[in-house]
């Protein structure tokens, strides 16, 4: 039992690998977890389906098997590490409208046809962090590495090699009964992505470098071949208690530039994508209760550079042509009573998207309402149970988008029609989980657990997720 | 909360201050001015805008822009920076009452495009006439 209380920790965080917190997210306060080591691994599959894909870009579906090893130690009584290492391997289904990765993290500057097919993906994620206390002083640093491998085995066959290093170290000074660190981080991003065909009858769809709303580089269309390079840098300001109950508070501000580069034009740099995050959060924490609100605004700036004409491909001019700014609300609080937790939370987003020339425009506000409840019984004895249902909806308050007609043909509209459609569409959607954990020796402890959503648009649609994984403690 | 306010508008400030390329303008006020080889005035020259072969194209993102009547052997446009493509056969009316079909194709391919990448330019087209 000298490691039950660990053991216990380890249960409740024991998260699906896709679900693991930003490396960001977490200095110091490695240091107030609860108490003791353990080693955790896991392994999963998850699935995802959709009647029409919500996204056309990330697929209307996933099969995925993942594996994820977690190890916490506490190194002496003033320092303490945890490393973990992700693997991820599975199949997009019917990925349309974009043949880069990331795609969340790029558009719209991502390269994409109008096919699409299944997307094999394997992705690699590892990260260590560690945390000091010296004195009233506190010493952190924490890396994060990426890599992500997707590609497709029939034309158009895009293969997209990314890796993604993310660095930070801070410190913190303990006033009173809180603790105020100061964090900053670099970011370097980069992407390698080739577009092959193999159909001896040639190339069976159009490539376009998109720059987003209907416009792309007409220009490059025939050159296949995309690097994106990228680098960033964060801070944050953080405010945390030092025992259970206190103020918390958080000012973070990220900054992170990635350009798209032709290869087989001189690495000519085509666009670069600037974003900007700012997060304000303020809450307090009680001993069995916390209410928080956070504040974000983030601005994402796309700019297009003029190149020559005479086959050099020399950058002769930038122009910032696309800004999407983006604007979010959330308030959330916690409840835990004996073994169960309530945690309602509302948030309401505002995203615009704007080209300026030709002028366009792609807007959405709407409204989220979630309430989740968990059961958690870890009894003395070889058993412990975790059950947990979150219900939500998602509500559409305003929105539209204009586009001018020339730059869209048949198939941009109908693009445009069903990805407004979908986006402006209300939402309800459920997920209940379960976990069950037995003692089988000693110290290990053996680990099901399973989680099921549906999720029910109101034009019809509709979308199922599973995850179900197996996994040791000690 | 006054701290945080203070923090809040300077955090603020410093996102502002990061608006890439701040009071750029992305348009090129271009006055084209287009010259007949044996330099008689032109008193107005039309370009049917509908004909394929009648462009005025941003050579990266293939933007193409209506070409105005030449007044005086001039017109002006303004289009978005960037390197254009110019191509066009037109109706020239002469200022002695005659007129004649022009052709340009100075800047017909990319690599003899115009850079149009200044707030203000001036381009000069050397018309061909067609027989």
């Amino acid at each position: 039992m000298r490691y039950c209380a660990s053991i216990i920790t380890a249960l409740l965080l024991a998260l699906p690998v896709s679900a693991q917190q930003p490396v960001r997210e977490q200095g110091q306060s490695l240091l107030f977890l609860p108490e003791g080591d353990f080693t955790r691994a896991e392994a999963g599959c998850r699935v995802r389906s959709e009647d029409e894909a919500f996204l056309p870009a990330e697929g209307r579906g996933l099969v995925q098997g993942e594996l994820l090893l977690t190890a916490r130690h506490r190194l002496d009584s003033l320092s303490r590490v945890e490393g973990s290492a992700g693997y991820e391997r599975g199949v997009k289904r019917s990925v349309c409208w974009n043949t880069s990765s990331d795609w969340a993290l790029l558009a719209p500057y991502v390269t994409l046809d109008t096919l699409g097919g299944d997307l094999q993906k394997e992705q690699y994620t590892f990260r260590a962090r560690y945390a000091r206390r010296i004195g009233k002083a506190f010493a952190t640093g924490a890396v994060s590495y990426r890599a992500l491998h997707e590609y497709r085995d029939f034309d158009p066959r895009p293969r997209n090699v990314t890796a993604d290093l993310e660095i930070l170290a801070g410190g913190g000074l303990q006033a009173g009964r809180s603790v105020l660190s100061l964090e900053a981080g670099y970011r370097k991003y980069h992407q390698n992505g080739d577009i092959s065909f193999m159909d001896p009858r040639g190339n069976n769809t159009a490539v376009f470098h998109w720059l987003g709303l209907g416009s792309h580089y007409a220009r490059l269309s025939p050159s296949l071949g995309i690097r994106f390079r990228g680098e960033g840098f964060s801070a944050a300001l953080r405010l945390e208690p030092l025992a259970g109950t206190g103020w918390t508070g958080r000012l973070s501000y990220t900054w992170l530039d990635i350009v798209r580069h032709a290869k087989g034009q001189n690495e000519a740099p085509m666009s670069s994508l600037l974003h900007q995050d700012l997060t304000l959060s303020g809450g307090y924490k009680w001993q069995h209760a916390s209410v928080s609100a956070d504040l974000s605004y983030r601005l994402r700036q796309g700019t297009e550079h003029v190149l020559d004409g005479v086959g050099s491909y020399l950058s002769l001019a930038e122009l910032t042509l696309y800004r999407e700014p983006s604007f979010e609300a959330a308030l959330s609080g916690t409840v835990e009573s004996g073994a169960w937790t309530w945690a309602p939370s509302a948030r309401f987003v505002r995203r615009t998207a704007e080209g300026l020339y030709p002028a366009r425009d792609f807007s959405l506000s709407y409204a989220e309402l979630l309430f989740a409840t968990a059961y958690s019984a870890h009894p003395e004895g070889p058993w412990a149970f975790d059950a947990g249902l979150s219900l939500g909806g998602h509500f559409t308050l305003a929105g539209g988008y204009h586009i001018p007609a020339s730059l869209l043909d048949d198939r941009f509209q109908t693009y445009y029609d069903t990805l407004y459609g979908r986006f402006s569409d209300h939402a309800a959607s459920g997920t209940l989980r379960g976990a069950v954990s037995r003692r089988v020796a000693g110290d290990l402890w053996l680990r099901l657990a399973a989680e099921a959503g549906y999720t029910h648009y109101f034009t019809g649609h509709r979308r199922t997720d599973a995850l179900l994984t197996l996994g040791i403690i000690f | 909360m006054r701290r945080i306010l203070i923090i809040l508008t300077g955090a603020l400030a410093l996102l502002t201050s990061c608006v890439k390329n701040p009071g750029q303008d992305i348009y090129c006020e271009v006055t084209v001015e287009a010259v007949l080889p044996s330099g008689q005035d032109i008193v107005a020259l039309k370009i049917d805008n509908a004909q394929p072969g009648n462009y005025f194209r941003d050579l990266n993102t293939g933007q193409e822009y209506d070409i105005p009547i030449f007044v005086d052997g001039k017109c002006r446009m303004k289009v978005l920076k960037g390197v254009y493509l110019v191509s066009f056969d037109g109706l020239a009316a002469l200022a002695d009452g005659s007129a004649c079909r022009v052709r340009s194709a100075e800047y017909s391919t990319s690599l003899n495009a115009v850079n149009l990448v200044d707030d203000r330019a001036e381009l000069l087209i050397h018309l061909i006439v067609l027989q």
